[in-house]
């Protein structure tokens, strides 16, 4: 018996802490992403702490654009299928990146990757 | 996915099968048999054993990244996941425990009660425990949507399951779990709600030494693709440790995540290596 009154306690504490049923809204990404405004800050915040020469990519602000375009991370023709934004859907990145982050590198590719 | 269903479904209703045979056995030792698993976990989903009371355990999970070429080791150079949770007896049949996820930042509370263990005569044909938890996505508020929408509760997920296991003498046991994860917030394309069903086991192969395998397949039909969780390995047991290394496809460790957002296709190949260590103190 002691048991059963347990148990519900159990089943009451994950019940009662409290229930929502929210869908995360997609964010809206504008057009016109600028490399060194909105980009380089993410890999500032988020990458280079690993990724600052001793490991492929590298995202330093002196390095990336380059680094980038020259070993095959881009796909301007598919940007979805770009190596940098697929590492960003999968695994330990995809917990570090934000979608507004996500997306927002997706919309620079589709723009055409400019170093702007 | 229906093949696959009804593969689960099987293997439950043969090892209840199994259980109602031995039921008619003459011999009456009512006494609890020895755990049918080396620990409280078995790669990923929890087992019906319990450390007792007093019994403290520490676990260590690691899931090294995704296989893909030799460049990064097969996955050792990437980037990897990393769960570190301790458990406490209260009683010998109620547990409760702590833990925290690297990836999303998770930190978790979870609870498990034995509710009935099988017996050596068969009289209890199997052993079965309810395991629940809590966890808490603690990234920035930026990740949960709008700052206008945000709520706490938004960060919360939940976990409740049945556990069933049998143990086929001393080497084989088996176990089937009807899974139930609730999650407050999901991206778009994702459930709040899902539920699963998992079967794991372990054959006990030279010594201490067993292979494991694990199988949990979602139930409820998302807009995005969500791949059953498939794992197989070997489990190194001794007096004190359970070392257990595999390859799994999901690596989420927190099956709260791996049920509800899983998009590695074990036969894909989106495949990693991992190893899990539990250690007991008493």
């Amino acid at each position: 018996m002691r048991r059963l009154v347990l148990l519900c306690a159990g089943v009451f504490i994950a019940l009662a802490t409290g229930c929502d049923d929210y869908i995360i809204p997609p964010p809206v990404i504008e057009e016109g992403i600028s490399y060194a405004e909105q980009v380089q800050p993410i890999w500032d915040d988020k990458c280079v702490s690993c990724h600052s020469g001793n490991m492929d990519p590298d995202l330093r602000p002196e390095e990336s654009y380059e680094f980038l375009m020259t070993n095959g991370y881009v796909d301007t023709l598919n940007p979805e299928s770009s190596l940098i934004y697929s590492k960003l859907l999968s695994g330990a990145h995809a917990s570090r990146a934000t979608e507004e982050e996500k997306l927002t590198i997706l919309q620079w590719i589709t723009e055409g990757a400019q170093n702007n | 996915m229906k093949k696959n269903i009804y593969l689960a479904v099987l293997l439950c209703v043969g090892c209840l099968g199994w259980a109602t045979m031995t039921f008619a056995q003459e011999e009456e030792d009512n006494r609890p048999i020895s755990p049918p698993f080396g620990a409280e976990l078995l790669i990923d989903n929890q087992t019906t054993v319990n450390p007792g009371k007093g019994g403290f355990s520490m676990e260590i999970q690691h899931r090294f990244s995704k296989i893909e070429k030799i460049d990064d080791i097969f996955g050792i150079y990437g980037s990897a996941n990393t769960r570190i949770g301790f458990n406490y007896g209260i009683t010998d049949w109620a547990m409760v425990g702590i833990g925290t996820t690297r990836d999303y930042m998770l930190q978790d509370l979870n609870w498990k009660f034995r509710i009935f263990t099988q017996s050596r005569s068969g009289k209890t044909p199997v052993s079965l425990s309810y395991f629940g938890n809590a966890v808490l996505d603690a990234r920035p508020d930026e990740n949960f949507g709008p700052e206008e929408n945000y709520r706490f509760i938004h960060r919360l997920s939940y976990l409740n399951q049945l556990i069933v296991s049998r143990a086929f003498g001393s080497r084989v046991s088996l176990q089937v779990a009807p899974t139930f994860v609730y999650n407050n917030s999901v991206p778009e394309g994702f459930k709040n709600a899902n539920a699963s069903i998992y079967a794991g086991g372990k054959f006990q192969v030279l010594g201490f030494h067993s292979i494991i395998l694990e199988y949990n397949q979602p139930i409820l039909k998302t807009d995005e693709d969500v791949y059953p969780n498939l794992a197989a390995g070997v489990e190194i047991g001794t007096s004190t440790h359970s070392f257990r290394v595999f390859v799994t496809n999901y690596n989420s460790i927190i099956l709260n995540r791996s049920i509800s957002y899983n998009q590695n296709n074990f036969f894909d190949g989106d495949i990693m290596f991992g190893f899990n260590i539990t250690i007991r103190f008493r």
